[in-house]
């Protein structure tokens, strides 16, 4: 306990933010009201964000701020305010002894994935950017010169990506023609 | 400099509440959002890695995770949609219309 209290010493912001996140994303899997779900996701993603920035990813978390909070809630809540989910909160949910079985099944996920980390914990290659050197040049920058030069096909893939994404809404959302 | 191990029982943690809003939730609308977390947890764990290996890679993949959730919201959004005007419902125990 006393180790945890130096940590928390050190890097305040983390801990703080990590709670916070997961206590909304509890909340938000527990609200009856998918547009009060939607808030909590919001802000469990803006919590996310906060920590990348403590770890020096300031161009993914500003990433996160935009995409998530912005163009993903907007998505959802419209979805929701479209199909005027709000009266339908009396929605039956799961129940029952199914409902304990797949909590003890996620736990056991959790235990799997702490086995994992457990196992592989530190083993890996050191790559080409340590921090020092990437607080020079900036984070934005390091991502940019990567990305149009090594990582250009996938960076144009996911943009080819992104707009049969948006084709293929316009088609499966569309009113068939009478 | 947090550990490393504090980092990963975050993303774990986040990961599980997702499995657990998947496997417990009806409301086809918050089992998306669900998924949702759990992606953003692996995302995370992706910078927490790339920051602790001193590599950039991680930050790479998880700017392109981000492009694909994005089409990928949009578009399980309009598949909801699509059910909503069918089935009048989007509870996702009545979705079995692929069921033999």
């Amino acid at each position: 306990m006393d180790s945890f209290m130096q940590y928390f010493m050190i890097n305040p912001v983390f801990y703080i933010f990590a709670g916070i996140a997961v206590l909304l994303a509890i909340a938000m899997l527990t609200m009856d009201n998918p547009v009060y779900s939607a808030i909590f996701m919001v802000l469990t993603f803006f919590c996310i964000s906060v920590i990348y920035i403590t770890l020096e990813a300031e161009f993914i978390a500003a990433i996160q701020v935009l995409v998530y909070t912005g163009a993903i809630m907007v998505l959802f809540l419209f979805v929701i305010m479209l199909l005027n989910l709000g009266r339908e909160s009396d929605l039956v949910e799961r129940s029952g002894p199914m409902k304990y079985i797949s909590i003890l099944l996620a736990f056991g996920i959790l235990l799997q994935i702490g086995f994992a980390a457990k196992v592989t914990f530190g083993i890996g290659e050191k790559g080409m950017y340590p921090i020092e050197q990437v607080r020079l040049v900036g984070n934005t920058e390091t991502i940019a010169s990567l990305l149009f030069s090594q990582y250009v096909y996938p960076f144009e893939i996911a943009s080819v990506l992104l707009l049969l994404g948006m084709v293929g809404a316009i088609i499966i959302s569309k009113k068939k023609q009478e | 400099m947090v550990p490393i191990s504090h980092y990963l029982i975050l993303t774990a943690i986040l990961f599980t509440l997702g499995v657990i809003g998947v496997l417990t939730r009806r409301n086809a609308i918050i089992v998306f959002m669900c998924i949702e977390l759990m992606l953003n947890s692996v995302n995370l764990s992706m910078v927490v890695f790339a920051r602790f290996l001193d590599s950039m890679d991680g930050q790479i993949a998880v700017f392109l995770i981000m492009t694909v959730a994005a089409a990928e919201v949009a578009v399980g959004l309009a598949l909801i949609v699509a059910i909503y005007r069918k089935k009048e419902s989007i509870n996702i125990d009545e979705m079995h219309i692929m069921q033999g």
